[in-house]
């Protein structure tokens, strides 16, 4: 029988490393996607899920359900919202990274043409080009909005489900998604 | 079809932003307008870039060690420091107001309070039934009310001076009663005056004096009698100690010294009595609110007459060349 959220938060709350070491395992690649969307970049995406499991692993005692999906992206949401907030001051570009000579800020280009090795160069730099501009419109977008985006769209959470996360109305939530949406409609690249 | 969904309408169809009805009420438009579902599908077409991001992210087993590595760590207790708990506000609160009760002398202000309750009804009272020679003394007692509460909150006159004051006060009685019809009260306005006079018999208390407004009973800084540099070059600092004789009378004194147009540092400013340092205590310096560039210095005195003073601080905008001299250089 599979261990339950709950089974597996009290068992680290009394000490079984295994269980935290299940409880990563089954929510990582989906927070690493949250952190990575949020942050725009995966290095410092990485730097926040360490920090997110830290915070779990430390507030694992605060944790009165039910979901233990919502609570955990609301400390991702948290530590992702505060990493940003500090990046703006400290910006940090690694030296090994090709960098976009449209825009001497981005970090990720490498990283894109490298995910695809099915198309032709061509089609595999046009579709870089827009992957980017992709980045580029999410990372534009308030960090609210930019949460609300990821977690209905990427995540998939329901409206409630967000609104539960982020701490606020679902009133509040279809705000920021609709804002969001209607900032991203002027700034997406057409296929 | 007329009144086709504008672009917001279709975001909020796509997105189930809207409510119920606007949902269904653009589903039924939708299905009879051709131009709005082709507007739909270019839109829709759009927002299929962000599936560009949808790439799957996987967690590197060396970032799951890391992770648990932090796990295993015992999990930091957070301390709360005292002054952010929520309870340091009533406590602060409470230690605030039994600081202030506890420095306010009740005595004072309960004799100020009698002096200001029993003071102007029995005179004015007696006085708007007077006319002409009697509006002298309805003047006159005012003016005297005003200046023994002066005095009293400001501690200033000696115990020797409050016999000669009370003479001219009793005067005033004296008149008062005489001018007044010796029918109608002039007893009461006796008794009036006699109340007023009483608390200034009293020992005033030796609480220290509000700091003046104005420059009234300021104590003359004369002029400076030696002065001695130490001139830090390095720092742009020079530490100047000047000798000067200053006047007190006995009890509370205010010294004023301003400095302004000069590079004195305010913080660093200390007065010490070179004699006489056991009858004058130094009590307090005062940077005045609204007024610039000067402090005034509260000295308690028992003394009067003229004592020495050293007083130093810091500026800056001094410096020195080290010049040697030809004859120096001769040797």
């Amino acid at each position: 029988m599979e261990n339950t959220d709950k089974s597996l938060i009290d068992a680290h709350r009394k000490g079984d490393p295994a269980a935290f070491g299940e409880l990563v395992r089954r929510y990582g690649d989906g927070i690493l996607g949250y952190l990575i969307r949020m942050s725009g970049n995966r290095e410092q995406a990485e730097d926040l899920f360490q920090e997110t499991f830290k915070r779990v692993h430390e507030k694992a005692h605060t944790f009165r359900g039910p979901q233990f999906k919502g609570w955990l992206f609301r400390i991702a949401t948290n530590v992702a919202l505060d990493g940003i907030r500090r990046s703006k001051h400290n910006k940090a570009i690694s030296l090994n990274q090709q960098l976009d000579y449209d825009n001497p800020n981005s970090e990720q280009l490498g990283e894109v043409v490298t995910a695809d090795n099915s198309c032709n160069p061509s089609e595999q730099a046009s579709k870089a080009e827009q992957t980017e501009q992709v980045r580029r419109a999410i990372r534009s977008l308030p960090s609210r909005q930019r949460a609300t985006l990821v977690l209905a769209y990427y995540q998939q959470l329901s409206y409630t489900d967000v609104a539960e996360v982020l701490g606020c109305s679902i009133g509040t939530v279809k705000t920021h998604m609709f804002r969001a949406l209607r900032s991203l409609a002027d700034k997406l690249p057409e296929i | 079809m007329e009144n086709h969904l504008t672009e917001n309408e279709l975001i909020e169809y796509q997105f189930k932003l809207g409510s119920q009805e606007q949902q269904n009420a653009s589903s039924e438009h939708l299905a009879g307008c051709a131009e709005c579902r082709q507007r739909l599908e270019k839109l829709n077409k759009r927002f299929a870039t962000l599936d560009l991001l949808r790439e799957d992210a996987h967690v590197s087993e060396e970032l799951i060690s890391q992770v648990m590595a932090q796990a295993k760590q015992p999990a930091r207790q957070k301390v709360v420091p005292f002054y952010k708990s929520s309870w340091f506000g009533a406590v602060a609160a409470v230690l605030i107001i039994g600081f202030v009760l506890l420095i306010s002398n009740p005595d004072t202000d309960i004799s100020t309070k009698q002096q200001l309750a029993e003071e102007p009804e029995p005179k004015g009272r007696t006085v708007r039934k007077e006319s002409g020679a009697k509006r002298e003394a309805e003047t006159a007692l005012p003016t005297r009310m005003l200046a023994q509460d002066a005095d009293a909150k400001m501690g200033l006159p000696p115990a020797d001076k409050l016999a000669q004051e009370e003479a001219p006060t009793r005067i005033v009685a004296k008149e008062t009663s005489d001018l007044t019809d010796p029918t109608k009260g002039s007893a009461r306005d006796v008794t009036a005056v006699e109340a007023v006079i009483a608390p200034t018999s009293k020992p005033i208390p030796e609480q220290p004096p509000f700091a003046p407004a104005s420059a009234i009973e300021l104590v003359t800084m004369p002029r400076r009698d030696k002065v001695q540099l130490t001139i830090y070059n390095s720092a742009d600092l020079t530490l100047v100690r000047e000798r000067r004789n200053l006047t007190l009378k006995k009890g509370w004194n205010w010294l004023q010294f301003m400095w302004a147009n000069t590079l004195i540092d305010p913080t660093s400013l200390s007065l010490e009595p070179l004699e006489q340092a056991g009858k004058i205590d130094i009590q307090q310096l005062v940077f005045p609110a609204r007024l610039r560039e000067l402090g005034r210095w509260l000295i308690h005195s028992e003394i009067s007459g003229q004592v020495p003073f050293e007083i130093t601080y810091f500026t800056s905008g001094l410096s020195f060349i080290w010049a040697r001299s030809r004859r120096m250089k001769k040797r």
